[in-house]
């Protein structure tokens, strides 16, 4: 399924119209991101946790020109599906 | 801070940024998280724009190793959920760090200068410094003995000649020069005992650990020069203070007109000396002792001049005693301030308030200082000192001192009472 068709199957869902579904996505993944900025953790029964990680910086050195930069660190989301949805998937 | 946020709580802070109903966001929320998982259970992958990636991935069978029993087993393959957030969704989470960059590092700069940060260069430079140091003390501390002993030496002979010739001036003082010679005994014990840890010092530096504790033997070796320098001077000055003091006693006691002359050279001398460097204070000193000399060859010839002049200062004490017994018998006329230096003996002068000021001001003012409102307030029987009303009249006290000494107040009103008269 692509982007525009869950987009338009949640728009019929909650009697809405696909514009105001996209924007009511971006609008929630900005709340969570709001949330998990504060060190919460994001918890959705049946589905999942979503979390912050932080990469540390490091030093990566470019294969073909042999430069060397430094990474600084930065805050990543991790997503571990819950065991309820692991079990779904299995099937 | 780490707090587990629920679907429903999204869904509050999603309803009140929207301006939509809880319960329409809430329905939203789940519905989207509903979709979600039934579109990757059923698809494997799932897109959604301004969110991210939810993608199921299969991971093959592979051999592993249990770490506990190093027995080889299989894991088998399974699926496995990765989400990858959208670029929207991942920048507005790594927010707090968006003011990093990338860094193109330099050839130059190696890996581990950066991980260990100086470290090893901070520690060295100091212990260098510290060499530098210590010799320069070592110096320093070998020409300070040498000055103390050298000092000692110089310094004895004019206190002791100074001390001798002052029982020449007057008897009384005999007692004096031993009282100046004494600590300077003791400062020489701690001259000698210092040289002996400077010559300590050396021997011990031949040491395993020798550089650190002859840094401290040779910093509490300066310290104890310094110590002792401070001290000799502070005893060396109050000396040239003590010896002729006495003198100027005795002076007051026979009031005698030539000695009070004699005085003053010396006297005038002792204030320059005092303020003159070490050296200079020496050979004043040794003059001081030339001028007392001198001053009690010149004695004998004076004595005519002397005797008239005694005359003159029993006559006054006679006349001041008289002035005594006056104030006291006055005193008793008027109630006294309870344990006060001073007594009063009678009215000075009437004083009518003026506007801004007060008792404390007036005193400060007829007698020099406003802890003198006291006698004022009791002389009128103030109740409540602090409010004097403007126009009052108010009575100023004369005052005599308690004790036999005079003091700068009673001549004061001595002064005043004279020119009222």
């Amino acid at each position: 399924m692509t982007s525009k068709e869950f987009i338009s199957v949640l728009a019929e869902r909650n009697e809405i119209t696909p514009r105001e579904t996209q924007q009511l996505i971006e609008s929630l993944s900005e709340v969570m991101a709001d949330v998990l900025n504060e060190g919460d953790m994001i918890t959705i029964q049946g589905f999942g946790n979503f979390e912050t990680k932080k990469k540390m910086e490091r030093i990566i050195v470019n294969p073909s020109t042999k430069q060397r930069q430094l990474i600084p660190p930065k805050l990543t989301v991790s997503f571990k599906p819950s065991s309820v949805l692991k079990e779904k998937i299995k099937k | 801070m780490d707090k587990k946020i629920l679907l429903t709580n999204l869904a509050e802070i999603l309803a009140q940024r929207n301006g939509m109903t809880k319960r329409k966001a809430e329905a939203f929320v789940r519905s989207f998280f509903d979709t979600l998982e039934t579109c990757i259970t059923e698809e494997k992958n799932q897109k959604v724009k301004g969110f991210g990636t939810i993608k199921i991935v299969s991971v093959n069978d592979r051999e592993s190793v249990n770490i506990n029993t190093g027995e080889r087993f299989q894991i088998t393959g399974h699926d496995k959920i990765s989400f990858t957030p959208d670029n929207n969704f991942r920048d507005l989470v790594n927010r707090p760090f968006a003011h990093f960059s990338t860094v193109i590092l330099d050839d130059d700069v190696d890996e581990e200068e950066l991980n260990a940060v100086g470290t090893p260069v901070v520690i060295e430079q100091p212990e260098e410094t510290e060499a530098s140091e210590e010799v320069v003390e070592k110096q320093e501390v070998t020409e300070t003995s040498e000055e103390v002993v050298e000092k000692n030496e110089v310094t004895e002979q004019p206190v002791i000649a100074a001390a001798a010739a002052l029982p020449l001036v007057s008897e009384p003082k005999a007692e004096e020069p031993e009282a100046s010679e004494e600590p300077e005994t003791t400062e020489e014990t701690e001259a000698s005992e210092e040289t002996e840890a400077s010559e300590e010092t050396e021997e011990e530096s031949g040491g395993h650990n020798w550089w650190k504790t002859l840094l401290y033997i040779l910093l509490i070796a300066a310290l104890m020069a310094l110590s002792y320098f401070a001290g000799y001077y502070r005893i060396f000055c109050p000396n040239q203070d003590k010896t002729p003091k006495p003198t100027a006693v005795v002076a007051d006691t026979t009031k005698t007109a030539a000695d009070t002359t004699k005085l003053t050279p010396t006297a005038s001398t002792d204030s320059l000396s005092e303020a003159k460097a070490a050296q200079a204070k020496l050979e004043t000193e040794a003059h001081e002792a030339e001028n007392a000399k001198a001053t009690t060859k010149d004695a004998p010839h004076k004595e005519t001049a002397k005797e008239a002049a005694q005359r003159i200062a029993a006559e006054k004490a006679a006349e001041k005693a008289k002035q005594r017994q006056m104030d006291l018998e006055a005193a008793k006329q008027f109630t006294q301030v309870p344990g006060g230096n001073y007594l009063i003996t009678g009215i000075l002068s009437t004083h009518v308030m003026k506007k801004g000021e007060n008792l404390y001001t007036i005193a400060k003012k007829t007698y020099g200082d406003k802890a003198f409102a006291k006698y004022i307030i009791l002389f009128n029987g103030f109740s409540d000192p602090n409010n004097v009303k403007f126009g009052e009249k108010i009575q100023l006290p004369k005052l005599v001192k308690a004790n036999i000494t005079p003091a700068k107040p009673k001549t004061r009103t001595k002064t005043k009472a004279k020119a009222k008269k």
